[in-house]
């Protein structure tokens, strides 16, 4: 079933990157591009996805100048001092996405699904899951997104199809009444959601080498195709709330789902069933900054240790690689809790707007610049 | 990702086996310790919301579960007069306490509110800012409106069934006829942030001990009107 050499086919990165994408996305960003943007949100998806698609061009330059994966280059080309605090400080940013994508989940599940059952419990066994997923390497994970995936996308439509029933065309609309700053305020939240697309920096030692020319081009339709459902599920929802409803609204499409009235006692709790969907796409959110936040983490402090799955490799690296994770894995929990219990949720955010995503865009760069001219010096 | 010692595939397989095995023991013993059961919840299938001398009047309605089942009446029996309180969300809880099962609205059909509650915007409107902010009913329930609450509820014995469910089907029967789309608890509730629609409420009356519905309530103008 696998092939034990940790490389993932290119049909398998695009599914991958799809499920990275599209959970909080779908989850958490209608609400807040309808307060930014109203019926504009349309419009602002896609200038979210020209903006993000630019950043993924820059992140796929970035990746041919180097000529390897990002962690491999900074160890060969930027001081040791340097690499550490970069690394160090993206398995940060790794721990805090996995926190705020676990908080999600725990809090969605609870809404939905069990509502009396304590939020801690939730999270506690969610982080354990995807502790232990995270074990199997990026073929287990990839492998399983694969599999989903279908299952996913049928439900989905599934979703889309049923929910379209009660579709109100007078709730879409006006639009291009407000001013461009809101579309580009929507935009700019959509980026921040993709965030998981930095993964892509790490890519080059997941793919064979033939693969590497088409990498960017593969996330890139990964990308668009959670633009779509995006724009599709936007839509939806402003046809069947209204953008004055939509913004006060926490989870706007598992909200969606309980305002389906099926006539014949079939499927009573529609919403629970379709909750599937966030059920896979946030784990496999949690289970990308697990995974890179372990590896982050393993790099710094055993730096130059390869990676592999099945294969046999000395002793000593393996306890780092374990302290890492659980390491990884308790902070994100230490995250997650202060997000439900502090109500951390807007100093998150505004982290990620102003250090976060400034640091992503920023620092590759540099450090390609950094290390080219070590290497000519 | 992780680095092993070599290992015999067996010996492996038996780890991995018994770690999976301990996790889901530990799981089984975590899971369920403050959920309620089946067997203390009771499962409503009407809310009934009016306003009398000041005060919000509010009760469920459940199914006799022997019209559905074999199970014991006395045993499924949920009694519970209508409770009051200063506002909706207070008379809720004060009904909740006379219960001496958990409400599960999960099942909850139909939402009937009294005439007098209608009228009393202020009431009306902390009512719909309790629903939505407690999410505590279903969307997708039917709301209607009555002249007289007790009135229609009298007529339960005579029904096939309970009066959510029978409300439900008879809603759903007339709609046609009335040339509109049911409106649901949701549509009420998205329609005070948006205020693009005028809604239009099913209203009910008794008639010869049967339920009718021949006139419209205005939900804006808070009044009702004949077609």
């Amino acid at each position: 079933m696998f092939s034990c050499n940790n490389k993932i086919s290119l049909r398998q990165v695009y599914r991958l990157f799809v499920f990275d994408l599209i959970g909080i996305c779908t989850l958490v960003l209608p609400a807040k591009l309808a307060y930014f943007s109203d019926s504009d949100g349309l419009i602002a998806i896609l200038i979210g996805g020209l903006i993000a698609s630019a950043f993924l061009w820059y992140l796929g330059r970035i990746v041919a100048g180097m000529g390897t994966d990002l962690i491999s280059f900074m160890e060969q080309s930027v001081p040791v001092w340097l690499t550490k605090i970069i690394l160090l400080f993206l398995s940060l940013l790794a721990v805090l996405e996995a926190g705020y994508g676990a908080y999600v989940f725990s809090d969605v599940m609870k809404r939905g699904l069990i509502p009396e059952e304590s939020y801690t419990l939730i999270l506690i066994l969610i982080l354990l899951a995807a502790a232990y997923a995270v074990c199997g390497g990026i073929e287990s994970r990839a492998r399983l997104y694969e599999v989903l995936f279908v299952i996913t996308a049928v439900g989905l439509a599934l979703m889309f199809l049923i929910a379209a029933s009660d579709f109100d065309w007078s709730y879409v609309g006006p639009f291009l009444t407000g001013d461009p700053g809101s579309m580009v305020k929507g935009g700019l939240a959509e980026v921040f959601c993709f965030v998981p697309l930095f993964s892509v920096v790490f890519f080059p030692s997941y793919i064979q080498k033939s693969d590497e020319k088409k990498l960017i081009r593969t996330v890139m339709a990964a990308l668009w195709s959670a633009v779509l459902v995006l724009f599709l599920l936007y839509l939806l929802l402003l046809g069947s709330f209204g953008s004055g409803a939509l913004k006060t609204m926490r989870y706007p499409a598992v909200t969606l789902m309980t305002n389906i009235h099926m006539e014949s006692s079939f499927l009573k709790r529609f919403d629970a069933f379709m909750l599937g969907i966030w059920f896979f796409t946030l784990f496999a959110l949690i289970n990308l900054y697990l995974f890179y936040g372990t590896k982050l983490l393993t790099a710094v402090f055993a730096p130059g240790m390869s990676e592999t799955t099945c294969e046999n490799v000395p002793d000593g690296h393996t306890r780092k690689s374990w302290f890492a994770l659980a390491a990884i894995t308790l902070l994100a929990f230490v995250v997650a809790e202060l997000l439900y219990y502090r109500h951390g949720e807007v100093l998150f955010l505004n982290y990620v707007c102003y250090v976060g995503m400034p640091f992503l865009i920023l620092f590759p760069g540099l450090a390609l610049i950094v290390g080219k001219a070590r290497r000519k010096g | 990702m992780m680095h092993g010692r070599m290992a015999a595939p067996k010996q492996v397989c038996r780890k991995r086996i018994a770690a999976v095995l301990a996790v889901l023991l530990l799981a089984l013993q975590l899971a369920g310790c403050s959920a309620t059961e089946l067997e203390n919840r009771c499962f409503p299938m009407l809310a009934v919301a009016d306003y009398r001398v000041g005060l919000v009047e509010f009760c469920f309605g459940f199914p006799v579960l022997s019209q559905k089942s074999e199970t014991d009446v006395e045993e499924s029996k949920v009694q519970a007069a209508m409770a009051q309180g200063g506002d909706f969300a207070s008379a809720v809880s004060n009904y909740d306490k006379q219960l001496d099962k958990k409400a599960d609205c999960n099942h909850l059909k139909v939402l009937l509110i009294g005439q007098e509650m209608m009228e009393e915007s202020g009431a009306c409107a902390d009512m719909f800012r309790a629903l939505r902010e407690s999410e505590q009913f279903p969307r997708n329930i039917y709301v209607c409106v009555t002249r007289d609450v007790a009135e229609l509820l009298e007529t339960e014995g005579t029904l096939p069934t309970d009066m959510g469910s029978y409300l439900q089907t008879y809603l759903q029967n007339h709609e046609k006829e009335h040339g509109g789309k049911l409106v649901t608890l949701g549509s009420i509730l998205d329609e005070r942030e948006n205020h693009s629609k005028v809604l239009h409420l099913p209203y009910l009356t008794v008639e010869d001990g049967s339920i009718l519905w021949d006139a419209e309530w205005d939900l804006d103008m808070r009044q009702q009107f004949f077609e």
